[in-house]
């Protein structure tokens, strides 16, 4: 899994959970292509946002991650990190 | 209508005296008036005795021929001998573990081959032959109605098939309270061998109806309707979907001719399908082995919200919620039932008895609701509902609504097990043919339709596994599929 299909995993997850931000098409776009990061400040996310979060990241990718455990991480990016790293360990 | 209490050969010598003129079977190899009817299984039984089959026999029955395999059903029960069906097509090793489980003496059937290591053996062909060369014979033994009759098996669908008895006095009470089979002519294509056309045609016959049998004729289900002029067509929703596409081709069916869906869940698009293109009087059922008839929409009833119909008189049905307090209308819960006849428990497992048969109620494991307008309605399986981070979710609402997208022809929602979530809902998809959609776009669709309820994964597949009655086999389709697989 590349890192395109792995942003577009968590684009959706974020779509899913009514985060606005990703209904901008040039903000997606950017994300996407891996020249803008998406910070969990900006984003605003309530509880049922990151659970939706999590469960994308879930059934897309197969890494379990708990809502709880998101506040380790300062922005999208890094969970594209994080994901990168344990699927290509 | 009937009296229920009564051995099955005193009420068919009663139609016999009655109606005796009128058709009991209507078949490609004979059509047996009740007048007849009761002569030949009268004959039977008398042939059955003189080969052993009495008082302390347990009949495993074989008969491939329906004609064949009702008569010596009837006759069986004209000798109080307790009977359990062991189907031809079902492999040796597990016919011989049926009749050892129902406790079977003897097998009665119609090719040696039948037969079962350690049990006694009679040629039904030549017990046929025999009684009818002979059809007074000797007087019916007294039978008790209340007396072990028939043993059926669950669907078997997951494990060992549970076994169920009826005494010939819950059989009356079953054809009391089944629909109203009086003066119409019932074809239901099932094989006689599959344990609810057997009670279907038992019902029938207890009524004074006339049975009529495919029995194995290639003729189309249109033209036996139009020529035999049949009044109630039965199907499976596998059949319902056979008939439609046969009526795309042939036509409506016979406007006397109504149609019975029942078994499985009848999706609003199936019944929609078979109103406007088979036959606008169609009534969809539910019911159990364990209860019998339960409940019937009838053709004003359809509607998005798949209802099957308001609980029939004799019937109690309730839904409880989990806390074990009874739901309010449009409430879903785990329905439990009441109903003239039904089993009392599973023979030979103890564990399954206590799980389904609870303080004098059979509860079936099916999740309901009932609705302020008195109908029933069934949102799937308990052992299918699906719970993801407390929030339940039901399988048949996921189905409803994938299969009023236009391109979607049948849907089945199960699973993906999480340690963080619970259970994560999915979906797989038969699309309609010639119809084009993405997983994507129907997770998008779904999404809008049930939000957080929504499947987040679907998978479109070339067509859903059903078991031989029909039924989307839900277990097997998590097994298809691999739930971490990445893109469309």
């Amino acid at each position: 899994m590349n890192d395109r299909e792995i942003r577009q995993i968590l684009a959706d997850g974020l779509e899913a959970g009514a985060v606005h931000q990703v209904n901008d098409v040039s903000t997606r776009e950017a994300f996407l292509a891996g020249t803008r990061d998406l910070t969990f400040e900006e984003l605003e996310m309530d509880s049922l946002a990151k659970m939706e979060l999590c469960i994308a990241i879930e059934v897309g990718t197969g890494v379990s991650l708990a809502p709880e455990e998101l506040g380790r991480f300062a922005s999208i990016g890094e969970i594209v990190t994080m994901l990168r790293e344990r699927l290509h360990a | 209508m009937t009296m229920p209490g009564r051995a099955f050969h005193e009420r068919l010598r009663e139609h016999a005296s009655r109606i005796g003129d009128v058709a009991a079977i209507v078949a490609p190899s004979a059509s047996i008036s009740y007048g007849a009817l009761e002569v030949e299984v009268h004959g039977l039984a008398s042939a059955l005795r003189s080969r052993g089959i009495g008082r302390g026999t347990v009949a495993a029955l074989t008969a491939r021929g329906e004609v064949d395999h009702l008569l010596a059903t009837l006759a069986l029960l004209e000798l109080g001998v307790p009977q359990v069906g062991l189907a031809s097509r079902d492999p040796p090793a597990m016919r011989m573990r049926l009749a050892r489980r129902a406790g079977a003496t003897t097998v009665l059937g119609d090719r040696p081959d039948d037969a079962v290591a350690g049990l006694a053996w009679v040629d039904l062909g030549a017990a046929l032959a025999s009684g009818r060369a002979n059809p007074c014979g000797a007087p019916a033994p007294e039978v008790d109605a209340s007396a072990p009759a028939l043993y059926l098996t669950g669907s078997g669908t997951t494990g060992e098939p549970k076994i169920i008895r009826f005494a010939q006095r819950d059989l009356a009470l079953h054809a009391r309270n089944h629909i109203d089979f009086v003066g119409q002519r019932v074809l239901r294509p099932a094989h006689v061998e599959y344990n609810n056309s057997k009670r279907m045609r038992l019902y029938t016959l207890w009524q004074g109806g006339t049975c009529v049998l495919a029995d194995g004729s290639a003729e189309s289900l249109h033209s036996q309707c139009a020529r035999l002029g049949v009044t109630w067509l039965e199907l499976s929703p596998l059949h319902g979907a056979d008939l439609l596409a046969a009526s795309r081709i042939e036509g409506r069916l016979p406007a006397f001719t109504s149609v019975r869906v029942g078994g499985a869940r009848v999706p609003i698009a199936l019944r929609r399908a078979i109103m406007a293109e088979a036959s606008p009087r169609l009534f969809v059922s539910y019911g159990t082995t364990e209860t019998s008839f339960v409940s019937v929409a009838d053709p004003t009833m359809h509607d998005d919200r798949e209802t099957v119909g308001p609980p029939a008189a004799g019937v109690i049905a309730e839904v409880l919620l989990a806390d074990g307090g009874h739901a309010a209308p449009g409430e879903i819960g785990e329905i439990r039932l009441r109903t003239p006849g039904m089993a009392t428990g599973y023979v030979g497992d103890a564990a399954a008895t206590a799980r389904h048969f609870r303080d004098g109620w059979f509860v079936p494991g099916d999740l309901a609701s009932l609705g302020a307008d008195g109908r029933l309605y069934l949102h799937g399986r308990k052992d299918d509902m699906m719970i993801m981070n407390s929030i339940n979710i039901f399988p048949a609402e996921i189905e409803r609504t994938l299969e009023a997208h236009p391109a979607v022809e049948a849907a089945a929602a199960f699973p993906i097990p999480s340690e963080v979530h619970g259970q994560i809902p999915a979906a797989a998809v038969e699309l309609r043919e010639g119809c084009a959609c993405t997983a994507s776009e129907l997770v998008g669709y779904a999404r809008g339709a049930l939000g957080v309820r929504a499947p987040r994964r679907i998978e479109i597949l070339a067509s859903l596994p059903r078991n031989a009655q029909g039924k989307i086999v839900r277990r097997e389709i998590a097994g298809m599929i691999d739930p971490r697989k990445v893109g469309e």
